[in-house]
């Protein structure tokens, strides 16, 4: 579990994360939503130890953040940025994804079997001897991906995941991530793209102004009628199922569809 | 962006220094300078020193300037006890630290209250080379953007498990390498996309394009500059 107990950080001017306490369990989904700029990268990079805060505490697995390196943290919760042209300096796609196993310690051999199996799973192992920089945008994006998949960490954050994906992509990502929550590791996704998220139903925490404002499942988010003041937008399945007056909103078109056929056949 | 990095770049605040001249800020900013590598005695530099603090207080400027003072410190330490190792007097060690201070000092109120459109205004003025001064404005506007970067690609590669906190300074030269690459691609990319962002908005349509601003040169200007003159005049030639 990760637990955050009243987590404040600053880069100087203001706090970006202000008194936020938070739970995150294992194997599930959990989603940090919120406008541009309302600290919910931040939090992220809390939550994987790259930044400490300056007041109060993030565990994971028991082990304090600011008593660890950010090496130690990254073995359990490992992160996905969202450009990937921030960290690809490699000479091959294979060296780049054996780059952070070899600062994890695993010998040679190891390193390459896990990084052959991560790019294979992304589809990328056809590229293994080509320079990442010369894969196009979507190709680096599942780079990134297969980069911290090889070390199969237990919560991988991704951090905007669909911010410029295309349809494929999208379901790709989509794919992936239902085959993580799976495997039993838990998936944290910042982003606002709420139409991405909703047919996970995450847990939800919803930032803005670097606090947290709202928590539940995000079925029940758009139930209240204050969502807007973080400047999100319905999904289409949730605003249907309003109007259908639904307890339980539609989480699939799926669902949808099978409460609309029930009734208009009544 | 830290405190210490901060110190050095412009950051537009209300305030009187702000509404000033470029030329005058310039100006003001090189006699600081200049009266920081001359003054030598302890009275001196010490009366510099609070004239440059009332200057930064008094454009509100203090906090954003302090970083200055962070910098410099542990470099004015070690120029204090090299001063003090060598047999020298224990004012002139700290006259000699704090003429250090005050050349940082001034450098950060200079470079935090010119802007780049006030630098390449004047550049452009200056060389009649639109090419050059903008080249000059936009590498100074770009320092902030770099200073991001480089900040967001270490925590991507800590995220990898890169140690930027190891002791071992070799290995330490080695990690920073991996920032390198990175900081390249994604300036090159960058400046690509500014290039054709300038062509669809017609830079070089013009042979003598115009200013959007214009800086004239004021009383209040005139004023400030008597003032800061015979302030550091008066210091260097009767105190």
């Amino acid at each position: 579990m990760i637990k955050l107990n009243d987590v404040y950080y600053t880069y100087g001017t203001g706090y970006a994360v202000e008194g936020v306490s938070l739970e995150i369990k294992e194997g599930e989904a959990t989603a940090l939503v919120g406008p541009n700029g309302s600290g919910k990268t931040t939090l992220a990079k809390l939550i994987s130890g790259i930044v400490k805060p300056v007041r109060g505490s993030v565990y994971v697995d028991d082990a304090d953040t600011k008593k660890c390196r950010p090496s130690e943290i990254i073995r359990k919760v490992g992160i996905i940025f969202q450009n990937p042209d921030y960290q690809l300096f490699e000479s091959t796609v294979l060296e780049e994804v054996m780059f952070a196993l070899k600062n994890m310690g695993y010998d040679k051999k190891e390193a390459q079997d896990r990084a052959m199996k991560a790019l294979e799973r992304f589809g990328l192992s056809k590229y293994a001897d080509r320079p990442p920089l010369s894969l196009s945008g979507g190709e680096k994006k599942r780079l990134t991906f297969a980069i911290v998949y090889a070390w199969e960490p237990k919560y991988i954050i991704f951090d905007e995941p669909t911010v410029g994906q295309d349809g494929l992509n999208l379901r790709n990502l989509r794919n992936l991530i239902d085959e993580i929550l799976k495997e039993g590791k838990g998936v944290i996704i910042t982003s606002h793209d709420m139409e991405f998220l909703w047919p996970l139903n995450p847990s939800t925490f919803v930032v803005k102004k670097g606090r947290v404002v709202w928590k539940g499942k995000m079925k029940d988010l758009f139930k209240e009628a204050n969502y807007g003041d973080a400047n999100l937008t319905e999904p289409q399945l949730s605003a249907i199922s309003r109007k259908l007056y639904l307890t339980e909103p539609a989480l699939s078109v799926e669902d949808a569809a099978e409460v609309i056929k029930g009734v208009s056949s009544i | 962006m830290s405190a210490v990095s901060r110190a050095f770049v412009y950051e537009q605040k209300d305030s009187w220094l702000y509404r000033l001249n470029p030329y005058v800020k310039i100006a003001a900013g090189l006699m600081l300078i200049v009266a920081s590598l001359a003054f030598f005695s302890f009275k001196k530099t010490l009366l510099l020193f609070v004239l440059m603090l009332v200057l930064s207080a008094s454009a509100k400027k203090l906090k954003m300037n302090s970083g200055s003072l962070a910098i410099s410190a542990p470099f004015a330490a070690v120029i204090f006890i090299a001063e003090f190792l060598l047999g020298r007097n224990v004012v002139i060690g700290f006259a000699y630290a704090l003429r250090f201070v005050n050349l940082v000092f001034s450098s950060s109120i200079m470079f935090t209250s010119v802007s780049p459109d006030e630098i390449d205004y004047m550049v452009r003025k200056a060389l009649r080379s639109r090419d050059f001064s903008f080249l000059i404005s936009t590498t100074y506007k770009f320092i902030p953007v770099l200073a991001s970067d480089i900040s967001q690609i270490i925590e991507v590669q800590k995220a990898r498990g890169v140690d930027f906190d190891t002791k071992n300074i070799l290995k330490l030269l080695k990690n920073y390498y991996t920032i390198l690459v990175p900081l390249f691609v994604v300036s090159i990319v960058r400046s690509q996309q500014l290039a054709e962002a300038l062509e669809l908005r017609g830079y070089g349509a013009s042979d003598k394009p115009t200013f959007i601003y214009e800086y004239p040169f004021r009383t209040s200007d005139a004023l400030f500059m008597i003032l800061i003159l015979t302030l550091i005049v008066y210091t260097g030639m009767f105190v």
